[in-house]
């Protein structure tokens, strides 16, 4: 009895202990696909898979090693990543081809072409002096995590801080400490399958179950534009990790225009068996965004969902549970049909979104260039204000002077605000943030010139005759809420369509924070002529030099021995002290 | 020793014309010693990444270019180009297709010519998107728009036929997935001015068009053009034969990789290509130089090359010998192997050589080969000048006289300079005022403007006899120094620009500002008579005029006389709107050279005038008397 009782105790002893050790914060994941027809033919796939954790200790997390944390569902790698480095929130997004926003509408999360990593570090107290060093460290770490070779946006020469145009998306820990950002962008950074597989070994089911079973990298990368994206960000419970993969393929050129589409035809994959690992609050989902104003999508949609949403600015949504279905009905898979024959409505006469951005490059030769950006406020009655962020790099000199701003015809304009910084050679980019007011149904034409350098000759890379790329300019604003905002625009303070639905009474029209960006530029930069003879002559110069050095030194010295005694009498201080007093010295 | 080697300097020197005139026909072996396999290379690819015909077209629709060449014959009328009907419909065709099109309107006005009138066009433009590529680079793929009504002189050069492929390629790319850069098709009217309006107006640069060219600003743009190619061709099926166009603006070339993948993919499909209607030999490479001396673009193409965007046209030679539609097919397949190869492109084209002269179509001589002649024609006008440096400007006998009877030795050259120079410049503003007066005696530009250009030729030749104190005052020698120093750099800058323009100009002129001043066996009067034609042949008109007559086949005067005028005018207007070179480089340097060796004439005609009696005393005695300090020393 005795030892009965002393074993019960033990062991409640021993429950206790490892119940305290292996403290399991409370996990989430969540994942849902959204499917969008685009008009013209565009099909928009929108995966998202939610991670959330909820932490007791918030401060904990981003200071201390995580190590003794037990993970069941959140990516430790991500977590550590943040803790390592004490950044607070990043957002990688790796993307190739241009999210066309006059055509397609705003994209929930917009990304410019190539890559763009931008990060919240913690910067109070003795961290300050390690923002440098814990950024750089975090560039390596991400870009050795999803295999992209992002390493040059560690150096100064690509990075930079913009004031205004990217906000925190999480909430700050413990509100007030102070954050550095840094953003920085490589438009050239192809993507690929290599980045989708680590990033898809995140995934709880990874792509053996649920909506990671769509991820065919074949037809997702043949693709008019696709991104991977990874943001983490701290929430009010704890931290949050959003792993996203956008793609909009061109029905025209994947199945030749035909009418009908499914998830099916264009992936060839279909959704089998449900991700039981998903047990977030939204579960497993398949949400079809239809719009009902003002140009509705008439797009016949099977089946019937289970349930469906009105959201806000005319957009409708359909939601197909997968866990559901798939329990319920004892389907082999599901699968969602689209129906609607489309003709080509050329892009002027599609009803446009409130603010459209373009970029383009202007002047000729290889010495002077220029760029314009033209920003349109299509807004029948309201005036919109924006921010313009720039960023140029030191190779090509921007000429601040040159920075003109017109409205409509030739009317000069002023901006309310501007931030700019010159650039520094080898050290920094130029960086112009300009806040304007663009009144209602007028474009605005923000123009400026650079000399493009001549940088040294072991500074170009290896394809020097390529050029050199200009990255997007960001255009960041707030939307109006009774402008029509063509698909599939979302909140982006929301996490996903997941939390959206959650809440309904999302169906009033609220302003929307949008950030847009525009073409990437690619530049004609002067380079010398590394053509064969070039080499050539470096070479023989290269091999006479090292050839005639050592036979000039052997021609040339004579080789002695030298008493070493003096030398180190006069090399300690007191024998130079004398050496220097000697011409003092009384004979 | 050294007395000894100066003696045989001399010598030599003192047979610098032979010598000279051995030099140039030297050169002139040279050049055509050049034209033979034997002495020139065979083309290759030196940029690996173009391997042009390795993949195998997939372009099989025959059917979409027999669809739209039905709807173009419709529809490619000149009354539909000229209301802009042709255009709209372009455009919506493109947009049917899926591609971002527009069309952009442009006026053209050149008083000089039209007057009042101001020309209205509009050009159709349709960017189609490379599938997986964020707008970054791009290729044009062109042709310009020329309807004819059938039975029309110009029914040759109508382009229904590339209209048509170009619509049907557009649909057909449109629908692949392997593109790396976005193809802008681009339909321009009214040859050169609509391609001008739109090539600027992509760079954003339209202001620099004006006042003669207003453009609007296109609706959708791509990036950075890399390659562009025109075509233009009548009929579907005439791509057994075609032409090859290199040249641009101010003779500059495409990239010569570029050439070599459009010669190798055309030999490919067998289709035959040739370049400047002519395969034999010396007169290919003659024809390249002369292309490339006159400064116009050879086909539309050349005014990419000016934006530092390679360039070839393509064009339909001949009828078309069947229209099968193995035949339709070929001019598909053709166009889209080439678009595969500048697809691959990773870098801007780079390698290979800019500069090259092509004496057959697959066959190149290097710059290193092609600039030597040029470099031994300077060689014989630099002996010359040393010559006549070492000869010294001395007077007569007393080569040690440090005073001549005309002041000093640079003095009266100069000024002859400035005024050679001031007869340049007048033929380069004058134009606009012949053309304005002819058109008030109804007389039509190109003759008014050729006449007008004569009578300033005729002034400049009567120069001398109108100040022949000027040309007495100089120096024989010191005018012959300044006539080959000047003309020698001249070429020698311009053969930079444009080596065909310094090469052509330098075989007329060298050798007759080598003997300008003739042979000294001959008496006077013939020396005289001979050197003043030759002068007459080899100056800028003459050469013109003897140029038409030359290319019309010696037949006519009547034709060759238009055809002078036609150049002149095209040159000078090209100057002002192509912004080519070859008609103020022929005033502003080739007049000027001229003049000095045409006044060598004169100076060599009349001796230096043993000056009036008294002068001609105190010139003695201040001339004894500053020399005998000189004797003593």
């Amino acid at each position: 009895m005795y030892m009965t009782n002393l074993f019960v105790l033990v062991s409640i002893f021993l429950l206790f202990v490892v119940n305290n050790c292996v403290c399991v914060d409370e996990e989430d994941f969540s994942e849902e696909l959204v499917l969008s027809d685009l008009g013209n033919g565009y099909s928009y796939f929108g995966f998202n898979f939610v991670f959330t954790r909820q932490v007791n200790d918030f401060n904990f997390v981003i200071k201390a090693t995580s190590s003794h944390k037990h993970f069941n569902l959140f990516p430790r790698s991500i977590s550590d990543l943040a803790a390592r480095f004490r950044v607070s929130e990043f957002h990688l997004t790796l993307s190739q081809g241009y999210w066309n926003h006059a055509a397609w509408g705003y994209a929930s999360q917009p990304q410019p072409q190539g890559a763009e990593l931008w990060a919240w570090l913690g910067s109070h107290g003795s961290e300050s002096d390690k923002v440098e060093s814990n950024w750089r460290e975090f560039v390596s770490a991400v870009s050795g995590m999803f295999c992209a070779s992002v390493n040059a946006m560690a150096t100064g020469a690509v990075a930079t801080s913009p004031a205004w145009s990217y906000r925190p998306e999480g909430l700050s820990q413990r509100g007030r400490e102070p954050r550095t950002l840094r953003l920085a962008q490589i438009v050239n950074q192809g993507v690929c399958t290599e980045n989708l597989t680590p990033w898809s070994r995140l995934l709880p089911c990874k792509k053996q179950a649920g909506i990671g079973q769509l991820l065919n990298a074949v037809k997702l990368h043949d693709s008019a534009y696709n991104s991977v994206q990874v943001h983490f960000k701290p929430t009010h419970r704890g931290l949050a990790l959003r792993l996203a993969f956008t793609a909009v393929i061109d029905r025209r050129i994947a199945q030749l225009g035909k009418a009908d589409w499914s998830v099916h035809s264009l992936l060839s994959r279909a959704v089998s068996l449900p991700c039981s690992l998903a047990t977030g609050q939204t579960g497993s989902r398949l949400l079809v965004l239809k719009r009902t104003a003002p140009d509705p999508d008439q797009s016949a949609v099977q089946p019937e969902p289970l349930q469906s949403y009105n959201l806000a600015n005319g957009l409708k949504l359909l939601d197909y549970n997968l866990t559901k279905m798939l329990d319920d009905e004892a389907k082999d898979s599901v699968d969602v049909k689209f129906n609607f024959p489309w003709t080509w409505v050329p892009v002027e006469r599609l009803q446009s979104p409130p603010v459209v951005a373009q970029k383009y490059q202007i002047g000729t030769g290889s010495e002077m260039g220029g760029v314009v950006v033209a920003i349109s406020n299509r807004h029948p009655s309201q005036a919109i204000n924006v921010i313009i962020l720039e960023i140029v790099p030191w190779q090509l000199r921007m000429l601040f002077h040159t920075l003109e701003l017109t409205l409509g015809d030739n009317l000069a304009h002023k901006a309310n605000k501007v931030h700019y910084q010159q650039s520094v050679d080898r050290v920094r980019p130029a960086k112009l943030e300009l806040l304007v007011t663009v009144p209602p149904r007028t474009s605005l034409r923000v123009s400026y010139r650079f000399t493009k350098q001549l940088v040294r000759w072991n500074e170009f890379p290896p394809d020097a005759n390529h050029g050199l790329y200009l990255p997007p300019t960001v255009v960041s604003f707030v939307a109006p809420s009774d402008s029509s905002l063509r698909l599939p625009v979302l909140p982006q303070t929301v996490l996903s369509i997941a939390e959206l639905t959650a809440n309904r009474n999302a169906t009033t029209p609220e302003p929307i924070f949008v950030r847009l960006y525009t073409e990437a530029l690619l530049v004609n930069a002067p380079k010398p002529d590394f053509s064969m003879p070039y080499n050539v002559l470096c070479l023989v110069c290269t091999v006479l030099a090292i050839g005639s050095g050592f036979m000039h030194n052997v021609a040339c010295k004579l080789a002695s021995v030298s008493n070493p005694n003096p030398a180190d009498k006069d090399a300690t201080l007191m024998g130079r002290l004398k050496k220097m007093l000697t011409p003092w010295r009384r004979q | 020793m050294t007395g000894k080697i100066e003696t045989t300097i001399k010598v030599f020197l003192s047979y610098h014309r032979f010598v000279g005139i051995l030099l140039i026909v030297g050169a002139i072996g040279y050049m055509v010693m050049l034209s033979d396999p034997q002495f020139n290379n065979r083309c290759y690819i030196s940029e690996k990444a173009l391997s042009p015909g390795v993949v195998e077209e997939q372009f099989n629709q025959v059917n979409f270019i027999n669809d739209y060449y039905a709807d173009v014959q419709k529809m490619y009328t000149v009354k539909n180009l000229e209301s802009g009907k042709f255009q709209k419909w372009l455009e919506e065709e493109m947009q049917k297709i899926g591609l971002d099109a527009y069309t952009q309107n442009f006026t053209f006005s050149y008083p000089l010519i039209l007057g009042e009138k101001k020309l209205q066009g509009i050009n159709a433009v349709g960017i189609s998107r490379a599938y997986r590529a964020a707008r970054t680079e791009a290729l044009v793929l062109m042709t310009p728009l020329r309807a004819a009504d059938s039975g029309a002189a110009s029914h040759e050069r109508r382009t229904d036929g590339s209209v048509a492929l170009m619509l049907a390629l557009a649909k057909f790319f449109r629908r692949q997935t392997h593109w790396a850069k976005d193809t802008i098709f681009l339909f321009t009217e009214m040859e050169t001015v609509g391609l001008q309006a739109w090539l600027y107006a992509h760079h954003g640069e339209s202001s620099l068009l004006k006042p003669s060219i207003s453009v609007s600003d296109p609706p959708h743009r791509s990036g950075s053009i890399q390659a562009a190619v025109a075509l233009e061709f009548a009929g579907v099926s005439g791509w057994q034969r075609a032409r090859l166009h290199v040249e641009g603006v101010n003779g500059v070339l495409p990239n010569l990789d570029l050439v070599n993948t459009v010669v190798r993919i055309a030999g490919k499909h067998g289709v035959r290509l040739e370049l400047h209607g002519s395969d034999r030999q010396p007169a290919l490479l003659l024809r390249s130089l002369l292309y490339q001396a006159s400064g116009s673009p050879a086909s539309l193409h050349g005014l990419f090359l000016p934006f530092d965007i390679p360039a070839v046209g393509l064009s339909g030679e001949g009828r078309a010998a069947s229209s099968s539609s193995s035949a339709t097919r070929t001019a598909g397949a053709v166009v889209e192997a080439i678009w595969r190869s500048l697809n691959n492109l990773q870098e801007r084209f780079h390698q290979s050589f800019f500069f090259y002269a092509l004496p057959a179509i697959d066959r190149y001589v290097s710059i290193g080969d092609y600039t030597p002649p040029l470099g031994v024609v300077l060689l014989a006008l630099a002996l010359a000048a040393i010559d006549s440096l070492v000869v010294g400007f001395g007077d007569g006998d007393a080569s040690t006289k440090p005073k001549s009877a005309g002041g000093g030795v640079v003095g009266p050259v100069a000024r002859l300079c400035v005024m050679a120079g001031c007869f340049g410049l007048l033929a380069l503003v004058a134009p606009a005022y012949f053309i304005r007066t002819a058109a008030a005696f109804r007389i039509d530009p190109g003759a008014g403007m050729l006449i007008g250009l004569l009578a300033v030729q005729a002034m400049a030749a009567a120069f001398p006899l109108m100040f022949p104190n000027m040309i007495v005052a100089c120096h024989p020698g010191a005018l012959r120094l300044a006539a080959c120093l000047s003309l020698g750099l001249s070429l020698g800058a311009v053969s930079l620009v444009n080596f065909g323009l310094a090469f052509l100009s330098a075989l007329p002129l060298a050798p007759v500002c080598l003997l300008a001043a003739g042979p000294d066996r001959l008496p006077a009067v013939l020396r005289f008579g001979i050197g003043a034609v030759a002068l007459a042949a080899a100056s800028p008109i003459g050469l013109l005029l003897g140029g038409c007559y030359a290319a019309g086949g010696a037949r006519s005067l009547v034709s060759a006389w238009t055809c002078a005028e036609y150049g002149a005018l095209q040159g000078y207007v090209e100057g002002q709107l192509l912004g080519s070179f070859t008609y103020r480089l022929n005033c502003l340097m080739l007049l000027p050279c001229w003049l000095l060796a045409w006044c060598q004439l004169f100076a060599r005609a009349w001796p230096r005038p043993a000056a009036p009696a008294a002068a001609a005393a105190a010139a003695e005695e201040t001339s004894t008397e500053s020399e005998e300090p000189a004797k003593d020393k």
